[in-house]
C-alpha cells in the first residue's frame, strides 16, 4: 500500500517537474524572441533598424552574387517638411506622423520587402524584383501627401539597384553595401533640390 | 554518571509510574533526576501529582511524546532516563511558561549566554500565537558566544484532545507548561552531537515569493504552492497529509543549516501550505525523497562520527522526527539500533515535532524537520 503511495507521489511530483521545466524553456525561448525583436526592430515604428538592415542587406547581396537573375532595389525615403511639424505640434506629435507613415509603407509594400527606419526621418526598403519601383514610390508620395495634407508632408527618395549601380560585384560585400547606401542617399537628395526648385 | 533508562506501557498512569519505580529501585539506590516522556493518552492533570507522590522528588522533567525511546525498543507509555552523577556533574532546570510574552526571547539568550559552558537540552511545546520554531530562530539572534554547539532540543509530540487542545505539553516545578519551554542544563559533562539528514533535492527549483512563519502562500511566478502540493495528492485514495513526509521540502539557499533545513508539511488549506517550522520569503525550495535505507545510512554515518569524538559514553540522546520515523516505515527500530550498537549505551529519545541544534559554522540555532539528533553524554 505504502509503496503504490510513494510511486503515485513520485510520478506527481515528476509530471509537476516537466511541468514547470516545459514552463521554464517556454519563457527562456519568449524571452530569447523578445531579445531578438528588441534588437532587429526600431522601438518607435516597429519597422527593422539600421542593424538589420545592413544584416539582412549582406545576406541579399551575397544571394544575388551567385544568382544575378533578380535585382535589389535600394530606396532611400527622407521626409519633407517632417522638422516643421516638431518644432510647431511637438516631438509627441512628430512620433505620431512617423508612426503613421511607418503603417502606410508597411501596407504599401510586399510582406517580403524589408522596410527600416534608417534614421530621424528616413527609411530604406529593400526590395527584390525585376521591375523598377519608380512607378509605386511615386504613387505612395502622393497617398502620404494626401494623408498628411494639412502638415504639407511628403518624401524625396532615390534608388539605387545591385548590381547595376555597382562596377565590381567581386568587391567586400560591406564595402557595396556602404556604395548602395551612398548613390541611394546622393539621389535622394538630388531628388530633394528638385523639388524645392520647383517649389 | 549512572545512567538507565526504563518503560511501562501499563495502562494507567499511577501503574505506569509505579511499574517504573520498581524498576528504577532494583538499579538505583539514589538519583539526581529523571526525564519522563510521557505517551499524551495519560490524563496530563495528573502527571505531576503522581510522579510526586510515586517518586517523592522535585528533580524531574516530564514532556509529552506520542512515541519514545528505551533503549532499542519503540515506546507507547512512558519512558524515563535515570540520572546519577558520580563525579562533578550537576543539573539544573530553566524554563519559562509563555512564550509569547514580550521578553521571553531575550531572557531565554541570556540564559544561554550566562551558561555558554554548560550543555542545554531543551525540550519545547508546539507555540501557540508565536510557533516554537521561530521563537528559537529569534533566540538564536541574541546568543553572544561561539561555537554555539551546547544547545540541542526537540518539540514534544502529541495529538490535539477532545478540547482541541493539542497535548505537547512539559511537566516540571509542579507546573504544566503549556506554551513554554524547559531546558535541562547539563553542568561538567562531555558530549558529542550530529544530526542525521539522508534526504535528497530533486527536480526544478522554487522561489518561495510570499511566506508567514510556518505558512508557504506564493512561488515564483505567483504560482500558490497549495495547487502544486494537491497536484502531488492526486490520484491518492483517501489522502492522508502524512503521505507528503515522504517528500519534505529542502530549502536551498540557507547554507548554514548543519544539515539542509527540511520543512514537513503539516496542513494543505486553500491559499496556503503550513508546515513544521518556518518559511521565509526569498528562500528556494526543491522537493525531496528519501528511502529507508538512505535515512538509516545517514543514521550510522553520525553515530561513527559521534563514537570518533567521544569514544565512549555513558547516555545517548535520540530526537528523531515523527515525519521520519514515518518515512522509515517498519525499520524505525533500526535507527535506535544503530546508535546503541555503534555506541555501546542506553538510549533515551522521543519523536519529535521538530528538532533544535546548531547550523554548520556552529554560529547560530536552527530549528530542523524531519532530521534525528543524536547526542552522546559523559560526565566529567
Amino acid at each position: 500500500m505504502r509503496e503504490e503511495i510513494k510511486i503515485r507521489l513520485l510520478q506527481n511530483l515528476l509530471e509537476e517537474v516537466t511541468k514547470k521545466y516545459d514552463s521554464i524553456l517556454y519563457l527562456k525561448e519568449q524571452k530569447l524572441k523578445d531579445t531578438y525583436l528588441m534588437a532587429i526592430k526600431d522601438e518607435l515604428t516597429g519597422l527593422y533598424n539600421r542593424y538589420y538592415l545592413k544584416d539582412y542587406l549582406a545576406k541579399l547581396i551575397e544571394k544575388l552574387k551567385r544568382n544575378q537573375n533578380n535585382k535589389l532595389f535600394l530606396i532611400f525615403i527622407d521626409l519633407d517638411n517632417f522638422k516643421l511639424i516638431n518644432d510647431t505640434y511637438g516631438h509627441n506629435k512628430g512620433d505620431n506622423v512617423l508612426k503613421e507613415v511607418a503603417e502606410i509603407l508597411t501596407v504599401n509594400f510586399r510582406k517580403y520587402d524589408v522596410i527600416s527606419r534608417y534614421g530621424g526621418d528616413e527609411f530604406i526598403v529593400l526590395l527584390e524584383s525585376n521591375e523598377h519601383p519608380t512607378k509605386k514610390i511615386n504613387a505612395l508620395r502622393q497617398k502620404i501627401e494626401e494623408n498628411f495634407k494639412e502638415f504639407n508632408l511628403s518624401f524625396s527618395y532615390g534608388i539605387s539597384i545591385f548590381p547595376d549601380d555597382i562596377e565590381d560585384i567581386n568587391m567586400e560585400t560591406q564595402e557595396i553595401i556602404k556604395q548602395l547606401i551612398e548613390i541611394a542617399d546622393k539621389r535622394m537628395y538630388e531628388d530633394k533640390t528638385k523639388r524645392e526648385k520647383v517649389i | 554518571m549512572k545512567t538507565q533508562v526504563f518503560k511501562s506501557q501499563e495502562k494507567t498512569l499511577p501503574f505506569a509510574l509505579e511499574n517504573i519505580k520498581n524498576q528504577i529501585d532494583k538499579n538505583f539506590d539514589s538519583y539526581d533526576f529523571l526525564i519522563f516522556a510521557i505517551s499524551p493518552d495519560y490524563p496530563y492533570i495528573d502527571i505531576n501529582y503522581y510522579i510526586k507522590k510515586v517518586f517523592n522528588t522535585e528533580k524531574y522533567l516530564g514532556f509529552h511524546a506520542i512515541h519514545s525511546f528505551c533503549d532499542t525498543e519503540i515506546v507507547e507509555g512512558i519512558s524515563v532516563a535515570v540520572i546519577k552523577f558520580e563525579r562533578t556533574g550537576k543539573v539544573e532546570f530553566f524554563y519559562l511558561e509563555d512564550i509569547d510574552e514580550d521578553d521571553t526571547v531575550i531572557k531565554t539568550a541570556n540564559y544561554f549566554n550566562s551558561n555558554p559552558d554548560k550543555l542545554h537540552i531543551v525540550i519545547g511545546g508546539l507555540g501557540n500565537k508565536k510557533r516554537f520554531g521561530t521563537f528559537i530562530e529569534e533566540v538564536s539572534q541574541f546568543i553572544n558566544y561561539q561555537p554555539v554547539n551546547n544547545i540541542i532540543g526537540g518539540v514534544s509530540s502529541g495529538h490535539r484532545d477532545a478540547n482541541g487542545e493539542v497535548l505537547s505539553y512539559q511537566f516540571v516545578d509542579s507546573k504544566i507548561i503549556k506554551n513554554g519551554f524547559v531546558i535541562i542544563t547539563l553542568s561538567n559533562i562531555d558530549f558529542a552531537i550530529d544530526i542525521a539528514l539522508g534526504f535528497k533535492p530533486y527536480g526544478v527549483t522554487y522561489e518561495i515569493k510570499k511566506a508567514k512563519d510556518y505558512k508557504l502562500y506564493l512561488v515564483d511566478d505567483n504560482r500558490n504552492f497549495s495547487d502544486i502540493t494537491r497536484s502531488f495528492m492526486k490520484g491518492i485514495d483517501n489522502f492522508d497529509i502524512r503521505y507528503l513526509w515522504y517528500i519534505p521540502i529542502y530549502i536551498l539557499d540557507d547554507e548554514e543549516g548543519y544539515v539542509a533545513t527540511l520543512r514537513t508539511f503539516k496542513k494543505v488549506a486553500k491559499d496556503y501550505v503550513e508546515f513544521f517550522g518556518p518559511i521565509k520569503e526569498g528562500q528556494k525550495l526543491k522537493l525531496s525523497f528519501a528511502t529507508p535505507e538512505e535515512l538509516l545510512k545517514e543514521n550510522f554515518k553520525i553515530a561513527k562520527k559521534v563514537k570518533e569524538r567521544i569514544e565512549y559514553c555513558e547516555i545517548l540522546f535520540d530526537f528523531s522526527c515523527t515525519a521520519r520515523q514515518y518515512v522509515l516505515e517498519e525499520r524505525q527500530r533500526e535507527e535506535i539500533e544503530i546508535y546503541v550498537s555503534t555506541l555501546n549505551s542506553n538510549l533515551f529519545g522521543f519523536f519529535t515535532f521538530g528538532e533544535i541544534g546548531p547550523d554548520k559554522h556552529l554560529k547560530k540555532l536552527k530549528f530542523y524537520n524531519e532530521t534525528s539528533i543524536l547526542l552522546a553524554m559523559k560526565e566529567r
